[in-house]
């Protein structure tokens, strides 16, 4: 016991750790290192559910929620200040980021998808006040995507001008260079455990403990055991997604549409299951099948196109859907972050949870969406 | 159809016919699928047409023959042109002639043979750029390989088609300009123990001798120590440019035939997650699996060289062992019913194998191939090249999915077959590890492009 | 009157040219070891020239027309009398 104590590598020193290096860690660890902060953000390297590699790259503020007005709001100030970001980031990275802010389209069939639908955005423009997203007929939709020969079924589409799609991958990678440009350090390493120490935190990692002042938990859903010392039972859950992918086509479809896609490479992409199922990420291609079918009922010709290949992968979804900012409870120097929408919540993330993690007030929109609402006190 | 069996069986060259055939004398209920549209595989292509006949041995062609011909007697049921696109115990997806099928077979003899290691170089694009097997098939089509029978080929690489080919295109009367031997000769050197227990298997010995043999008679001239081959020209080839003791040297022709060793099928197995073992000589992976074939998941066998390379006659025995065992194991034959009649075959492959045992060093591929130039294109179906895969690596990308994650290597419609191996290898001499460490292609089905409505539809019977 | 074909031959097109070849064989191995057609499509990517590698289903480089039906790979179909096969030289703006 005593021998293995001082076996124990010392632990190595650091001012703010981020754990998580996907788009949540990497966004507010940018943020972090732009302001002059010492930031460490820690990623495994391998084969850990990664949801940051398991997203379209939807921009994606439009029907969501009419229960959460705040959190609609959050979404459509991110999707705004997008533009913005993505110039930054390609200037201060050198990365480019294919990104359209073409808008964004929700394919309804029959009439009563689309009354429904279109009750639910009364809903939203009640609750919201302003809500920038409306109904179009099929006229209209063919009239946005000419190309596209949309299956005689669709009556029409939820549309948002607002909405829009990045290339996921490019946005991750710009962030991880521009924080290592921005003197961020960035280490790939497995972690074991997170307790407090003294006033800070201890991360225990596969390469030696690692201390620090400040600690951000950004990991997904490795928050829930990484968040033990502090929260037994994290509300988030593992949002099971499966997706076809179909061979690249000619390039049809610059407004991106839920459900069925097509990515800036050509290849169409379909899916937007949600399953709460753990951690099995098994294909079901009788699930993906409906999901299939459903994509030939809004464009027939994709029937005839070769699918290429299916994946399936774990998304994060809080308990109640959402955004979890907030310190820890009872540890004031520990924050935790948790969403769906990390891609579309980018670009506030960068811009506003940095101050949050050094203790000022979240902006006024997000000032709900602490651990408060889960009862905790913090 | 019925589509309810006792044993189905995945491919019909050798392994997968004496599978099926082994598997029906015991009684049992058969079918095989294949995408090919004559039985036969690779090794007898074509072996139930004269010209598919005339190029091979006579020994062979007689194995060849008979197996066929016991196959058409046996009741098996047959399915060619049918493309298996996903695989799970009693659950087989498949297009059987354009229609999408599930078949539900008590037990499943996976046999899809074995494939030859891609290996990129600048150029291997370009039109007239060939693998040695498809240069046999082409041949063995009755077709040629240049326009003008006059035009030279060249040949290059390292393993026994190289062998084949250039004794089936001397009997052609194909001019060969040369034949550039990448290979390792530390290796062959290490081989020399072994060579004495080839003797086991003095037919292979001899037929090995032979080919040899006549190489040296047909004259073709042997450039040895080749290293950095590129195929250079505008819309197809024009040109092969190689280096040997550090001289660049060229060779004008419009056919090259690239060969660097002959190794298994892996696909459909990797997303069973069957255990495979790295093989550090070959330089490959391969399926962990018993002597009959039973691999760890229970009514999954593997037969023939998707287990591991000894060839078509080694194959045959394979498959017997398979078909017997699947008959054992649904209880059709007993247990000391399956010894007896796995006895003669069991003691063959037995020595086979260790009679071949040299073969694997002195085919051992020269890992020196993989290290090609940044501009390399590596992904044929992406379009992702070396520098690519490099840069993504000193990223700190180390695992191969992670690469093709970020390169789109792997993601096109060969689904990484044709860029899996050098995928692997270039990650790792980038790190400074063995392709053993760098992990494998992630495979899910479907194991190839399917019509998404015919995806769809066979998915959604209930 | 267009003479028998040889035994154990069939009559294939082949972009519109008409050839014998013998029966049995794939038509990726008929398309380049008798029509001798050199580059059998143009690689939406990048615009290439490619032709077939492998000759045996695992490269995806043999995909043509056949009969009609477009993406068919080519060295796992038998040729057969009369059919008709076209090589995808040209395709549609892919972004």
């Amino acid at each position: 016991m005593f021998i293995k104590k001082i076996m124990q590598p010392k632990p190595t020193e650091h001012e703010i750790i981020v754990a998580g290096g996907g788009i949540s860690g990497a966004a507010v660890a940018y943020g972090l290192a732009k302001k002059g902060h010492k930031v460490t953000m820690i990623d495994a390297p391998t084969e850990t559910n990664k949801a940051s590699r398991t997203n379209v790259g939807l921009l994606w503020c439009q029907s969501k929620f009419a229960h959460l007005p705040d959190y609609a709001k959050w979404g459509f100030h991110s999707c705004r200040l997008f533009p913005e970001l993505t110039k930054e980031l390609e200037e201060v990275s050198g990365v480019e980021i294919p990104v359209n802010y073409t808008g964004g389209l929700i394919a309804c069939l029959g009439d009563d998808e689309f009354n429904t639908r279109q009750d639910y955005i009364g809903k939203l423009k009640e609750e919201l006040g302003e809500y920038n997203g409306s109904m179009i007929d099929r006229a209209e939709l063919e009239r946005k995507l000419p190309k596209v020969p949309f299956g005689p079924e669709v009556t029409g589409a939820a549309w948002c001008e607002e909405d829009g799609i990045v290339e996921p991958l490019a946005l991750l990678r710009a962030y991880l260079v521009g924080f290592e440009r921005a003197g961020g350090i960035i280490k790939n390493t497995l972690i074991h455990d997170v307790q407090p120490v003294g006033g800070g935190y201890r991360v225990i990692t596969e390469d030696g403990p690692m201390d620090c002042e400040r600690l951000v938990l950004a990991a997904g859903l490795a928050n829930r055991r990484l968040a033990q010392f502090a929260i037994a039972d994290l509300p988030v859950s593992a949002d099971k997604g499966q997706v076809l992918l179909v061979e690249r086509m000619p390039y049809v479809m610059p407004i991106p549409m839920l459900g069925v896609t097509q990515t800036f490479g050509g290849t169409i992409i379909i899916g937007f299951r949600h399953e709460f199922v753990g951690h099995d990420t098994r294909i079901i291609p009788e699930d993906i099948a409906t999901e299939g079918k459903w994509a030939i009922r809004v464009w027939p010709e994709l029937g005839r196109q070769r699918l290429i290949r299916a994946w399936s992968g774990l998304r994060v979804m809080p308990d109640d859907k959402q955004a979890i900012y907030s310190k820890l409870p009872g540890h004031p120097n520990a924050t935790i972050i948790n969403t769906h929408s990390a891609v579309t919540l980018a670009a506030v993330h960068t811009r506003y949870i940095p101050d949050f993690i050094i203790n000022e007030d979240l902006p006024e929109l997000a000032q709900g969406m602490t651990l408060k609402r889960f009862g905790y006190t913090c | 159809m019925d589509v309810q069996t006792d044993l189905l069986v995945v491919g019909a060259g050798p392994a997968g016919l004496a599978a099926a055939c082994a598997a029906r004398s015991c009684g049992l209920e058969v079918t095989v699928v294949d995408e090919q549209a004559a039985p036969g595989g690779q090794l007898f292509r074509n072996i139930e047409t004269p010209l598919g006949q005339s190029m091979l041995e006579p020994k062979e062609r007689e194995q060849g023959m008979n197996l066929a011909a016991d196959f058409r007697k046996s009741g098996v049921k047959y399915y060619p042109g049918t493309t298996v696109w996903g695989l799970e115990p009693r659950k087989v997806s498949c297009n059987i002639n354009g229609k999408p099928v599930i078949l539900k077979p008590s037990t499943t003899v996976i046999a899809p043979g074995a494939m030859e290691r891609p290996v990129p170089f600048p150029g291997w694009t370009l039109p007239g750029v060939l693998g040695a097997g498809a240069g046999d098939i082409i041949l063995r089509s009755g077709g040629t390989l240049t326009e003008n029978p006059d035009d030279p080929v060249v040949l290059a690489g390292n393993g026994p088609l190289l062998l084949l080919l250039a004794c089936h295109l001397i009997h052609s009367g194909v001019k060969v300009a040369a034949w550039l031997d990448t290979g390792y000769w530390s290796r062959r050197l290490m081989a020399a123990p072994l060579m004495p227990a080839s003797l086991l298997d003095s037919p292979y010995l001899g037929k090995g001798l032979g080919m040899a043999l006549q190489i040296v008679k047909g004259k073709i001239p042997i450039v040895s120590g080749v290293k950095n081959i590129r195929a250079v020209g505008k819309d197809r080839l024009e040109k092969v440019v190689y280096e040997v003791l550090g001289k660049q040297k060229e060779l004008y022709t419009g056919t090259l035939m690239r060969h660097e060793g002959v190794i298994p099928r892996t696909h459909i197995l990797n997303s069973m997650k069957v255990e495979h073992a790295w093989d550090s000589v070959q330089r490959y992976w391969y399926p962990v699996v018993s002597e009959c074939g039973a691999t760890s998941i229970d009514g999954i066998y593997l037969a023939g060289d998707a287990g591991y390379v000894h060839g078509g006659d080694a194959s045959i025995l394979k498959g017997r062992l398979s078909g017997i065992d699947a008959a054992r194991s649904l209880g059709v034959i007993s247990d000391s019913e399956a010894r007896f009649r796995s006895a003669e075959p069991l003691a063959v492959l037995r020595r086979m194998r260790i009679a071949r045992g040299f073969l694997r060093y002195v085919f051992a591929p020269n890992p020196g191939i993989f290290d090609v130039s940044d501009d390399t294109m590596v992904c044929r179906c992406e379009c992702v090249t070396a520098g690519d895969i490099r840069r993504a690596v000193r990223e700190g990308h180390t695992d191969v999915n992670e690469v093709k994650l970020y390169t789109r290597c792997g993601m096109g419609q060969c689904q990484g077959r044709m860029c899996g191996p050098a995928l692997a290898e270039i990650t790792a001499a980038e790190v400074s590890r063995s392709p053993k460490k760098v992990g494998t292609l992630k495979i899910q089905q479907p194991f190839r492009p399917v019509a998404l409505r015919s995806y769809c539809d066979v998915n959604s019977l209930k | 009157m267009k003479d028998a074909p040889a035994a154990g031959s069939v009559t294939i097109t082949v972009d519109d040219r008409e050839l014998q070849v013998p029966e049995g064989i794939t038509v990726a191995a008929a398309v380049l070891g008798h029509a001798h057609a050199g580059r059998t499509y143009i690689h939406p990517v990048d615009n290439s020239p490619r032709a077939p590698y492998c000759l045996m289903g695992v490269c995806f480089e043999c995909l043509m027309e056949i009969n009609g039906e477009p993406d068919v790979q080519s060295c796992l179909i038998s040729v057969e009398e009369g059919m008709i096969i076209k090589r995808q030289l040209q395709h549609e703006e892919v972004n």
